[in-house]
């Protein structure tokens, strides 16, 4: 569908996915993977249906399935919406005490997120780290002079210096979420009677 | 450069949802097909959650951004991860300039420190170090000693220095009370006449009147008595040219054996009296001339005949 070559083909469809996926997002549709997922098997089921679409143009008809499960799922909303005064007593959102409690020491949840940043950081390569910390250096103008600089050290553009800094800080916010995820449980196991 | 620019400039909006719905679509089916632009859309994206966390934003900006893009919770999360990141980064900048500042410092601290603690001496030097402690140490002791025996020895003197201050104090005393006993009694004397031939055992006294010749003949001589110290003699004359007088004793050779300043006479029922205290042993059996002359002239004011009798 994509290309012959089965690699290729890969590649283009996950930056097609990828793609998807950031339209539901920026769209403001929850969850955005799922509807990109529908977006997909939909896409694959007129192909098996016999659908043709022509050579070039695979990703614009993946648009246009992708608009259609976003009007859709706008339509679904509409219907799903209540007003709170009809919710049954466990539907109505609540605040767990505990995750308040947490809510209000932001200072220590600040110094978790410091330290596991700082385990995270300091589990990437030192090139890799050194990188992101200076692209991160100074402040304003002098930011900007030391990204140039920075992009010319290591001989690319600055839009793929942007897309670098970009892939580690997913692999950063991945790292954090998975460090304060631990915390967190053995905060339960110290606290017994936190209730999740 | 300028297209990169551009396109972020565009992404930006459409991530605020500042564009129209065809604007919106034409971005939405390019990041879709394009990767390139799918990166540079993720790109602008966490360049817009920098701002918001570094609140760079324009008031315009964040109210999109608040209101637009904080719609989904992974974008909330990707904020608060930025937000920490953020605060990581500005922390781990200055901590590496801090130890920077504070390393030149440390290094003086340790290195005195290091200095100051003999173990970290080599062994020669950690030898000499305690030859030299002992050196030191003795002399030291020796000049507490020294010093010592010092003060107590100007302690000593300065006792005896004092003492002998108390002594001289007390005769200093005792001449001066001496002195003034005998200023007293001379005065007495000098008021009270002492009549003519008054003999005591340490004076005596005679009053001589000018020209009178006593003790002519060996009857009329006055006697003075072997145990006799001294000799006052009272001497009346009239006179007022000088205001001091010299009194001159000779013999009758005209030798001078004896002269005094006899200061300011006293008036006395209309005369002038002058009194002088000659030693007794200046006198023998013999004639003698006592002369009153002006101080500094050689003017004779008054001149007695005194004829003396040694018993």
């Amino acid at each position: 569908m994509f290309d012959s070559d089965i690699n290729v083909a890969g590649e283009k469809y996950e930056c097609v996915r990828c793609g998807i996926v950031k339209y539901f997002e920026c769209r403001g549709c929850l969850p955005a993977l799922d509807l990109a997922d529908e977006t997909i098997n939909r896409v694959a089921r007129k192909l098996g249906e016999g659908a043709e679409i022509q050579h070039g143009s695979f990703s614009s008809y993946f648009y246009g399935v992708a608009r259609n499960v976003f009007h859709e799922h706008l339509r679904r909303v509409d219907r799903n919406l209540a007003p709170v005064e009809i919710l049954l007593p466990h539907q109505h959102p609540s605040v767990r005490p505990f995750e308040m409690h947490e809510g209000r020491s932001d200072q220590v949840d600040l110094e978790a997120k410091l330290a596991c940043l700082d385990a995270c950081t300091e589990s990437l390569p030192e090139g890799t780290r050194k990188m992101i910390l200076s692209y991160y250096e100074g402040k304003e103008r002098a930011r900007i002079e030391n990204r140039k600089r920075l992009a010319e050290t290591l001989g690319v553009p600055m839009n793929s210096l942007r897309i670098r800094v970009h892939r580690i800080r997913e692999k950063l916010e991945g790292c954090l979420i998975n460090c304060l995820a631990r915390s967190v449980t053995g905060l339960k196991q110290n606290h017994p009677h936190y209730h999740s | 450069m300028k297209q990169v620019e551009e396109n972020d400039d565009l992404l930006t909006r459409y991530l605020l949802g500042d564009l129209s719905e065809e604007e919106q679509e034409r971005v939405e089916e390019r990041y879709i097909s394009d990767r390139g632009f799918y990166d540079q859309l993720l790109a602008a994206e966490d360049d817009l959650i920098d701002s918001y966390a570094e609140k760079a934003l324009t008031p315009q900006q964040l109210v999109s951004f608040e209101k637009y893009f904080l719609r989904s919770p992974e974008r909330q999360n990707r904020v608060a991860f930025a937000e920490a990141w953020m605060a990581y980064v500005s922390h781990q900048w200055a901590a590496a300039k801090a130890p920077a500042a504070a390393k030149k410092t440390t290094d003086t601290k340790r290195s005195l420190f290091e200095f100051l603690r003999p173990a970290a001496w080599p062994l020669a030097l950690r030898v000499g170090a305690a030859a030299l402690l002992i050196v030191v140490g003795g002399w030291l002791t020796f000049e507490v000693f020294r010093l010592r025996t010092q003060v107590q020895r100007a302690e000593a003197q300065r006792a005896a220095l004092q003492k002998q201050n108390e002594d001289l104090e007390q005769q200093i005393y005792a001449e001066k009370n001496r002195s003034l006993e005998l200023a007293e009694k001379l005065e007495q004397e000098r008021i009270q006449p002492v009549p003519p031939n008054q003999v005591s055992s340490e004076i005596v006294s005679f009053f001589l009147t000018p020209g009178l010749v006593r003790g002519t003949g060996e009857a009329k001589r006055n006697v003075i008595p072997a145990s006799a110290r001294d000799v006052n003699l009272q001497l009346s004359f009239n006179d007022e040219q000088y205001e001091r007088y010299d009194v001159v004793i000779t013999n009758v050779e005209g030798r001078e054996i004896w002269r005094k300043d006899a200061g300011k006479p006293q008036s006395r029922n209309g005369g002038k009296t002058i009194a002088v205290r000659v030693p007794a042993a200046l006198f023998k059996t013999n004639d003698y001339i006592v002369n009153v002359i002006g101080t500094d002239s050689s003017d004779k004011v008054a001149r007695y005949a005194f004829s003396v009798l040694r018993k």
